[in-house]
């Protein structure tokens, strides 16, 4: 016989499985592993955006560099780059942070209820296992 | 017998007719056209709750081929992709992927067209797309299918609509897909007016000249410019009002947002010259500023300010049944309310009829 209460709950589940899949995969992390995780991500996007912009950079004052090209201009020049790369990878970093944070803890919000109407699904079954031993 | 307003039962007696508690002393219904709005706008929340996804999938299908239609009119190189059929197929397709997927689409469609030009030009139009992946990654700001949005409401004249729906709808991060999406058409425009001499280039010396011609053509092109701060302040401006904790603040947000965006854009057209492609007329600034306004509060009253739940499919199974569960939102519409009177003599011989309240 179908437990309409015990449907409910468990389509209840479903439907938020089928549309919080982010909640789910950010559940399987504590908040420091997540974190750890997505500022990584976001150190190696940064450095190929860099890379990118010096690129463009590069190429659209390829002639200038060329014609003036000697060992000071290329130390200086060096020096700007890493100061410049540095300048920016911390404000970075720091707003990449503090986005993930924000973003876990919306997570851990949505995913309380599904926890208890897990917890409550358990239950349910738990109750039939008990009935079906004293049977 | 004339009949005097202090006995309409007399009237209502001879009349003998059922009238509603709505009745005024000419005895007509008055039925406020603001009720009817909101019951329109309940219906329209039932309709959506029940067929949500056949209406997803059309608005899908209607944003992606005004999408391809864009591209195809502004950048539309590659011959074989302009075709009606291979446009509305590919529509098609779209309709049953994510919207992540659509913008893929699209930045791919419009690279094979830029690739027909010249291979320089696909270079500098692949830079802010991997750009903006990037900075995805970096920052998480989402909304990424809004880049397409912006030459696509380019091209219907309502580009001033963006700003005012972003700012209600999405974070404030969504300035980030705006301003790609304003590079990406502008750089089209730019292309569009000098496609002849892009494709002129073959050898290294060239294409290196074609590289910072284009790059120049973004960099000095002050419409480009104007817009960009223009939508941005429109933006920031709208999703702060709309936070606030006042009455009717989103339609303060969108008026305020309609009236920012069109001084910004007047005061900073108004100082570029008329010979410059991509230059508009104060004619058009408003006439668009003020149809994006008005688009923008009929969006907020029928679509923002409800919640449109859609319909829900759960498969799932315990140890005796598998299920398969349609769930459909209720939506409670309320109803006009009608008490009926019948007005009619009754055995008793008293005068007929109830007073009305």
């Amino acid at each position: 016989m179908i437990n309409n209460d015990k449907v409910r709950l468990m389509t209840k589940i479903q439907v938020f499985e089928n549309h919080e899949k982010d909640a789910l995969k950010a559940n399987r992390y504590f908040q420091k592993d997540y974190l750890g995780l997505h500022l990584i991500r976001s150190l190696l996007a940064y450095m190929v955006l860099f890379l990118l912009v010096l690129a463009v950079i590069f190429l659209y004052n390829w002639e200038e560099l060329l014609t003036a090209i000697d060992l000071t201009a290329l130390i200086h020049a060096g020096r700007w780059i890493i100061l410049s790369f540095f300048l920016l990878l911390i404000p970075s970093m720091i707003v990449s942070y503090i986005v993930y944070w924000f973003q876990y803890r919306r997570y851990r919000r949505k995913i309380k209820d599904y926890i208890m109407n897990l917890k409550q699904l358990n239950a349910y079954y738990n109750n039939e296992e008990t009935k079906q031993s004293a049977d | 017998m004339w009949v005097t307003p202090a006995q309409p039962g007399v009237f209502f007696k001879t009349a003998g007719c059922i009238v509603t508690k709505k009745v005024r002393k000419a005895g007509f219904t008055v039925e406020s056209p603001i009720t009817s709005i909101y019951e329109f706008r309940e219906k329209m929340r039932q309709i959506y709750a029940r067929h949500s996804w056949g209406i997803g999938m059309l608005l899908k299908f209607v944003t992606a081929f005004l999408m391809l239609t864009t591209i195809n009119q502004m950048a539309g190189y590659m011959t074989i992709l302009v075709s009606l059929p291979v446009t509305i197929a590919i529509a098609v397709v779209c309709c049953v992927l994510p919207w992540g997927m659509i913008t893929g689409i699209m930045c791919v469609l419009l690279l094979l067209h830029f690739m027909e030009v010249s291979f320089i030009v696909a270079l500098v139009a692949l830079v802010p797309m991997i750009s903006m992946v990037l900075i995805n990654l970096i920052f998480s700001p989402g909304c990424q299918s809004v880049v397409f949005f912006v030459p696509m409401l380019f091209f219907l004249k309502i580009p001033f609509l963006l700003p005012l729906v972003l700012g209600l709808l999405a974070p404030v991060s969504s300035l980030v897909p705006m301003l790609f999406g304003i590079m990406l058409y502008y750089l089209m425009n730019y292309v569009s007016s000098t496609a002849g001499v892009l494709a002129d280039a073959t050898e290294a010396a060239g294409m290196s000249a074609r590289f910072i011609q284009l790059i120049d053509g973004l960099k000095n092109n002050r419409v480009f410019l104007i817009v960009a701060a223009a939508f941005i302040i429109t933006l920031v401006l709208v999703y702060v009002i709309r936070r606030l904790s006042i009455d009717y603040a989103w339609a303060i947000a969108v008026a305020a947002g309609m009236v920012t965006n069109l001084v910004l854009v007047i005061f900073g057209v108004s100082s570029v010259s008329e010979s410059d492609p991509s230059a508009m007329t104060a004619a058009f600034v408003i006439i668009s500023s003020i149809v994006s306004g008005l688009i923008a509060f009929v969006l907020q009253f029928m679509v923002f300010a409800v919640d449109y739940k859609r319909t829900d499919f759960a498969q799932f199974e315990d140890d005796e049944y598998y299920y398969s569960v349609k769930a459909v939102p209720k939506v409670r519409i309320a109803e006009k309310e009608y008490d009926k009177i019948n007005i009619l003599e009754d055995d008793t011989g008293k005068d007929g009829g109830e007073q009305m309240s």
